[in-house]
């Protein structure tokens, strides 16, 4: 079911990423490598050093889209972050972004921990906030450092990640020709696909010492219970049988949709949603920054409009569509024609 | 061997990058078989053939006959 969010306007977005840019490199003897990097589409991707924190990257986005829109700090009312590499397990980490840029201390604060759909679901969130309690600007922190948890040998995992965070500033316009429209979807049954197996100080996952120990799986791979662990099969297999369905349903109750932005996963997803939907929206277009950047979680979808559009315009009506760890998907439709679209900062 | 099967090989024959790839041959034995490669099994089946193969199954198999069984049967 699509739903909808009156009055909420999209004004700019800004990312961040770190300057180092690893290099997905093969040699002519490792067929397995090679193929993978083919598969996957990714050439090179941005990584934080072990200095670098998820919020120093937001930090960076947050301060350059307020100077650029002129907004005061005294002017934001909510601030929503999405991550799931936080500063610390306690406490979240929008608090300490509040502080370093200075907001008011009525500003509403809250951390999400959401991977891959993070933007789509803290758009849905903020927007849905924005309109109940009428608050006139909001800003959306998303970003991961999730190279920090791969482990150098993962054979595949190794390859995808990117470190990024974005910043999306909104307005409140409290007029209803500014929507938002979404739908979402969750199958927790999932949860074991995308894990960090211990994360946690307390309870049954608590971490212990015989977490840190490294094994091989049956595919060579190799990392611990503190690495990221991919069930990469069922993760496919969900986004190519549950993505184009949800993506038809818009397209077929929405009009004038020339882009859609999905989660940029790997190039095999990319494309197999692409064909789905070309079959009966020919004119849609798909824009891409896995090439460059890799999977870069939550900050994906901000990071491929920045990557493309930050001296064009997007014309038309935009479909955003966010998948992954839960499992979860969620699309949003915004217009983002009016939308200040700024060139990607590196620290 | 049935018109159908003959599809799944060719196609099968492409992503492991095996000409000559016989319904008979061990998966064990080939030179390429990974995730990846299930990824790309799964997402042949469901473009050409509009099937959900689950990846789980593919790993399972354990002669090239054995998937071409798996997605026929689906």
């Amino acid at each position: 079911m699509i739903k909808e969010i009156n009055g909420i306007k999209i004004e700019g977005i800004s990312c961040c990423v770190p300057k180092k840019t690893v290099l997905n490199k093969y040699s002519k003897e490792n067929q397995h490598r090679a193929r993978a990097i083919k598969a996957i589409g990714i050439e090179r991707r941005p990584v934080a050093n072990e200095n670098i924190n998820t919020s120093d990257l937001v930090l960076k986005s947050a301060k350059n889209i307020l100077k650029k829109l002129k907004w005061k700090v005294n002017d934001v009312d909510i601030l929503i972050f999405v991550t799931q590499t936080p500063d610390y397990l306690t406490p979240a980490t929008s608090g300490i972004l509040q502080d370093k840029l200075n907001l008011k201390k009525s500003t509403f604060v809250l951390d999400i921990n959401l991977g891959c759909s993070g933007y789509t679901h803290g758009l849905i969130t903020i927007s849905s906030l924005m309109q109940n309690l009428k608050l006139k600007k909001g800003l959306l922190a998303v970003g991961d450092v999730t190279t920090q948890l791969v482990n150098n040998k993962d054979n595949v995992s190794n390859l995808l990640f990117g470190d990024a965070g974005s910043v999306t500033a909104l307005l409140n316009t409290e007029n209803n020709s500014n929507k938002i429209l979404c739908n979402y979807y969750s199958d927790g049954s999932g949860f074991e696909d995308i894990i960090v197996n211990t994360h946690s100080l307390s309870g049954r996952n608590k971490i212990s010492k015989s977490d840190f120990k490294k094994k091989k799986d049956k595919n060579n791979n190799i990392r611990s219970n503190i690495n990221i662990k991919l069930n990469g099969p069922n993760i496919f297999s969900f986004a190519i049988n549950t993505i184009p369905p949800t993506l038809k349903k818009i397209l077929k109750n929405v009009k004038n949709i020339k882009y859609c932005f999905l989660h940029q996963a790997n190039k095999m997803i990319q494309e197999n949603i692409s064909s789905h939907i070309k079959q009966n929206y020919k004119n849609v277009i798909f824009p891409s920054s896995l090439k460059n950047f890799g999977n870069t979680s939550s900050a994906s979808i901000p990071i491929t409009i920045c990557s493309n559009f930050s001296k064009k315009k997007i014309k038309g009506n935009s479909i955003f569509c966010g998948f992954g760890v839960g499992l979860s998907i969620s699309t949003v439709v915004v217009n983002l024609s009016k939308t200040k679209i700024f060139k990607i900062i590196k620290i | 061997m049935s018109k159908n099967s003959k599809k799944i090989l060719n196609h099968l024959s492409k992503i492991l990058e095996k000409k000559n790839l016989k319904p008979t041959d061990n998966i064990s034995e080939l030179k390429l078989f990974d995730s990846i490669i299930i990824l790309q099994i799964i997402n042949m089946c469901n473009l050409n053939f509009k099937k959900k193969i689950d990846g789980l199954q593919i790993s399972k198999c354990k002669k090239i006959i054995d998937i071409i069984n798996l997605i026929e049967k689906k």
